[in-house]
């Protein structure tokens, strides 16, 4: 068992939805953000465009930050996930310097909320509470939904139908498929790291 | 007359206390409002992770490393002269390695979990490799102050702890998959220089007329200069796209080359020609442990400021963050100091 996604480029139309429903999936503070979009220009004035590309933890076969955990908080679960536990971590920040993909944020402060003058709202109260200040966090794949049979928030939400989730190691799956299919290809895989994160067009 | 002087060195020594004090005071204030406040005090952010505090980590722990090399040389009889300063530098070596270690417990942010890398170590991270050799450095300093110099053996077994302590510090950095500046076997090299000269530095602004201090500074200097124009000629030339991006971020930092100038050309240049003048040798080590120190910092910021997707960072350090510096310079001061004062002094 080994959990991948694969991203169709040419089906994401750059809404942030996924950014948003992790974000109300993990509850997460200002400024942290799992999984992100970014928006890059090509070509040159009149022909230019933008293309969206959303970027989340690559839960990597080889993920350097779980090597370079001091503490053994970064662990590589049996399903590939790559996991943090907050328990374990010191906030010595090591694993985000060793990101190839810069996907790890840092809890560094308490949460102010998204109205710092009017305080924290019934739902960031809740929601904040289970971060820890003093340490780092990431995409977990929405482990906990997983478990559970349902698919992260940020698949689900995809309005364009742009993600796709499942096994790698069974060939049959959608995501073994789509590769096999697209020649999806991984982000960076230069860094050496065997990303789990794969990229169609 | 005698008494004079006595009476003079104690004031002295007590003034030097005080400042110490007051240093460390600042750095426990700057602590306090850090540790109140979260890190949204300091000037690190969601790409640019580490800053200054990592950078006088590095510092600290470099200095340390390199006057227990010092140490090490004289009592191997590499360097002659350094006899009669000795204790004072395996002291240094003790005091640096201390706040060294206090700096990066003020940079990491649960402070009170520290003992997971003990109780809970995963001996894969650098970083582990880094706590318990430091830990090591600083044993080795303490049974090379109660033993004599003729103790060959265990100086260099000293010798050799405090080069691994500098070179897992520089493969901390280059052991990071997602800096493409840090990578390559050079850091450690780069890391094991640096310690000597800042060692060095800090020693010929204490003893400006050791010839043999000078000379190993003025041939370490264009040491340091040589390897990083190996390293980032060798990335601009044939690195990849990120590689190239950090090292341009690097080079078009008009610091960087201030650092280069100040920092190795100058000093160089100073003990080339002036290496009898006391004015010019103290102010070869100040530049030169400056240019190190100011290096460093550069260094580990452009090695983050390349990025996927989230753009490239900025980072400048906070008043808290240099308040955090300046108490662990003085935490080493104080802590020089009460050693030279209160720890037995073997006798000749």
């Amino acid at each position: 068992m080994k959990y991948g996604m694969v991203i169709d480029l040419r089906r994401c139309i750059g809404c942030n939805a996924c950014t948003i429903a992790c974000k109300q999936q993990n509850g997460t503070p200002p400024t942290i953000f799992y999984s992100h979009t970014g928006i890059t220009e090509v070509g040159t004035y009149p022909n230019a465009r933008q293309t969206p590309l959303p970027v989340l933890c690559n839960h990597c076969t080889d993920a350097p930050c779980v090597d370079v955990c001091p503490t053994g908080a970064s662990a590589k679960q049996a399903n590939g996930i790559v996991t943090i536990d907050a328990n374990k971590c010191i906030g010595c920040r090591y694993c985000m310097v060793a990101c190839p993909y810069n996907v790890r944020q840092f809890i560094g402060s308490a949460p102010a909320g998204y109205y710092p003058d009017k305080g924290l709202t019934s739902y960031e109260t809740v929601a904040y509470s289970t971060h820890q200040v003093g340490t780092v966090e990431k995409c977990n794949f929405c482990a906990p939904r997983v478990a559970a049979g349902q698919l992260p928030a940020c698949v689900l939400t995809c309005p364009a139908q742009a993600r796709f989730f499942g096994d790698l190691d069974d060939p049959t799956s959608q995501v073994s498929q789509l590769i096999m299919d697209h020649n999806a290809k991984p982000l960076n895989p230069e860094a050496g790291t065997k990303p789990n994160v794969f990229y169609i067009g | 007359m005698a008494t004079e002087v006595k009476t003079q060195q104690k004031s002295n020594g007590i003034a030097w206390l005080v400042g110490m004090v007051v240093l460390v005071v600042i750095g426990a204030i700057a602590w306090g409002v850090q540790l109140s406040k979260g890190t949204s005090v300091l000037g690190i952010n969601q790409i640019i992770v580490w800053g200054i505090y990592i950078a006088a980590f590095f510092a600290l722990v470099g200095l340390a490393s390199g006057l227990l090399i010092l140490a090490v040389l004289s009592d191997l009889g590499v360097i002659k002269g350094l006899e009669a300063v000795r204790r004072n530098l395996l002291i240094g070596a003790i005091a640096s390695y201390i706040a060294g270690g206090f700096m990066i417990l003020m940079d990491i942010g649960r402070p009170e979990r520290v003992l997971n890398m003990v109780f809970g170590a995963q001996f894969s991270s650098p970083f582990v490799w880094d706590f318990f050799s430091l830990a090591l450095g600083v044993i080795m300093a303490i049974i090379l102050l109660l033993v004599s110099s003729k103790a060959k053996v265990v100086s260099l077994i000293a010798g050799i702890v405090a080069g691994v302590v500098v070179i897992f510090e520089g493969w901390i950095l280059s052991m990071s998959a997602g800096s493409p500046l840090w990578s390559g076997g050079i850091m450690p090299a780069v890391f094991l220089v640096e310690g000597l000269l800042l060692a060095l530095g800090v020693s010929i602004i204490a003893k400006p007329a050791s010839t043999a201090l000078i000379n190993w500074t003025a041939v370490l200097l264009p040491v340091l200069f040589l390897l990083n124009v190996f390293e980032f000629g060798a990335l601009l030339y044939a690195g990849d796209t990120d590689d190239r991006f950090a090292t341009g971020a690097l080079l078009s930092n008009p610091l960087f080359w201030l650092a280069v100038v100040l920092g190795i050309i100058v000093p160089f240049v100073l003990l080339l020609v002036a290496g009898k003048n006391r004015i010019a040798v103290i102010t070869s080590g100040v530049l030169a442990v400056l240019g190190v120190f100011v290096s460093k910092l550069l260094i580990i910021v452009a090695g983050q400021s390349t990025t996927l997707v989230l753009g490239t960072g900025t980072y400048s350090p906070t008043i808290v963050e240099y308040g955090g510096v300046i108490g662990m310079i003085g935490l080493a001061g104080l802590l020089y100091l009460l050693g030279t004062w209160f720890l037995p002094q073997k006798k000749a």
